[in-house]
């Protein structure tokens, strides 16, 4: 599955390692029926990768831009900030919506965020319920209400 | 015996001719060396103690210098043949040595104390810098354990919810009355997490200190309360005019929230619930209170009261994660305050807390 959608334009980009979180978070968007094309990652090293095209999203090019990007903050290798720091630093990236979707409600991490080019920061709730209100607001919004820089629709 | 003069005799193991030239030497010169070296300490010491008052004790010591320098002068005019053969022939000798030795012990002293307190400050700061890093470190564990928690806690939460929504029909009235007591728990757990964090937070926080207006941040905290616990509703709260005290704002605010949530929590099995807030001023600060009707608690455990995860009523008659007075102690203690409180079992419960005073206006 991975194979044939990483070749293809994603709506959104959920780059989150905990496999609960990005099931329930995936689980959420779906069911909005939104008709959107979504794809998972698992670390922040690999999520630049797939955006920027590089080995192995080779087939993949910086141009196919996802339409938004859910970024968790707590990531192996390369961590969210990180993330942030090479999407909003680099002018073919920096377009890319990016929502920081983080358990951690510091000031210290929502201001580090923000002073690095995120478009918003949300606390995920701990209560399925609100958490999957949350998830679904901001797809409602950012896929469904806002005009992206996106891809246009095919 | 009598002093070993030259002319009556050669001194024993000296040379007779080098014996008025050594008496000479030790008997003036000496004196007004120490003298010299003397008052040359006490201006360095003075100048390292800074405190200028010693300086009258150089002035005495270049005097008597003076004096003993004169006393070499005769000497050199009449030669020395003349030379002092021992103290006890001129008694100032005697004096001057023995001033200096006991101004440069009496320094000596005085800034070994110096010293030895500076010491005893570098070291104390050192340990206290050494406690706060330490500290540091536990909090921010709390912190980055308590944010993890999180993750495993969303998880059962989902998973549980998942499975009462999409296979209730394959479970039967048990299977499903399990479900909601795994989902209570894992509430309550959520809970207990937040409010690990806030603790955290309050003693992470920068402060920022301004003038309070205690009055509404009593209404505002209250207002709070209000939207989010239903059993506010009977509550008769009564809010005495409140004296101004100093602190931050939020983090007093967020103190005034837990105590009014439990006065509330303890007074709602009664028929008038009663809450009321007061405020007086002492020497050593205000000190408010927060009094209830309410069921109260046995004084023997009041020292418990505040520390983190302490309840002194079980879940199920009083919920509450324990976390709320150690919230307040730890916002109070930042403030360089106290919180304490009286209770009677069945008729009550007054906190106090002491934050400090409002800089004077008259002035």
């Amino acid at each position: 599955m991975t194979s044939t959608i990483a070749t293809r334009p994603v709506d959104l980009l959920l780059v989150e390692d905990q496999p609960s979180d990005a099931e329930l978070t995936l689980r959420a968007l779906r069911a909005l029926d939104l008709g959107t094309r979504l794809h998972r990652i698992k670390d922040g090293a690999e999520a630049l990768d797939f955006v920027f095209g590089r080995a192995p999203y080779t087939d993949r090019s910086v141009e196919d831009a996802p339409g938004l990007i859910l970024l968790d903050l707590k990531l192996p290798k390369v961590n969210g900030h990180e993330v942030l720091r090479a999407l909003k630093s680099d002018d073919r990236t920096q377009q890319i919506p990016v929502i920081v979707l983080s358990s951690s409600g510091e000031r210290s991490d929502v201001e580090r965020c923000y002073a690095l080019g995120a478009n918003s920061y949300v606390v995920k709730p701990v209560d399925f319920d609100a958490f999957t209100q949350t998830v679904q607001r901001i797809g409602t919004y950012w896929l469904d209400l806002s005009e992206g820089a996106g891809p246009c629709p095919a | 015996m009598m002093p070993a003069r030259p002319e009556h005799g050669p001194a024993p193991t000296l040379g007779h001719r080098q014996a008025p030239m050594l008496n000479a030497l030790f008997f003036s010169l000496l004196p007004l060396a120490a003298l010299l070296g003397s008052a040359a300490y006490t201006l360095v010491a003075t100048y390292r103690l800074q405190d200028w008052r010693p300086v009258l004790f150089v002035g005495v010591l270049v005097l008597m210098a003076v004096h003993q320098g004169n006393e070499l002068l005769v000497f050199a005019e009449s030669g020395a043949g003349d030379a002092l053969s021992g103290f006890g022939e001129y008694p100032e000798t005697t004096a001057n040595l023995l001033a200096s030795a006991a101004t440069v012990l009496l320094l000596r002293f005085v800034t070994r104390e110096r010293d030895l307190s500076e010491q005893l400050r570098s070291l104390t700061g050192r340990l206290e810098a050494r406690v706060q890093e330490r500290t540091q470190e536990l909090e921010s564990f709390a912190y980055s354990v308590s944010h993890d928690l999180r993750v495993p806690l969303r998880a059962i939460d989902g998973y549980t919810t998942l499975l009462k929504q999409n296979h209730a029909d394959q479970l039967n009235d048990e299977g499903r009355r399990l479900l909601t007591v795994v989902r209570e728990n894992t509430q309550t757990m959520g809970a207990l997490i937040d409010d690990l964090l806030t603790l955290s937070r309050l003693s992470r926080c920068e402060m920022r200190t301004e003038p309070l207006d205690m009055n509404a941040l009593v209404q505002d905290a209250y207002d709070d309360l209000c939207r989010t616990d239903a059993a506010t509703d009977g509550v008769d709260l009564t809010v005495q005019p409140l004296p101004p005290a100093v602190g931050d704002p939020s983090m007093v605010r967020r103190a005034l929230l837990d105590l009014l949530s439990n006065a509330v929590k303890f007074s709602r099995g009664k028929a008038t619930p009663r809450v009321e807030v007061r405020g007086t001023e002492t020497a050593e600060g205000v000190v408010f209170s927060v009094h209830d009707n309410g069921v109260g608690f046995d004084m023997d455990y009041a020292d418990k009261l505040f520390g983190v995860f302490e309840r002194l009523h079980d879940e199920a008659e009083l919920e509450g994660t324990g976390v709320g007075l150690a919230i307040v102690d730890r916002v109070v203690r930042r403030h360089d305050g106290q919180a304490w409180a009286e209770s009677t079992e069945g008729t009550g419960t007054t906190v106090y807390f002491s934050l400090p005073h409002a800089p004077n206006s008259d002035d």
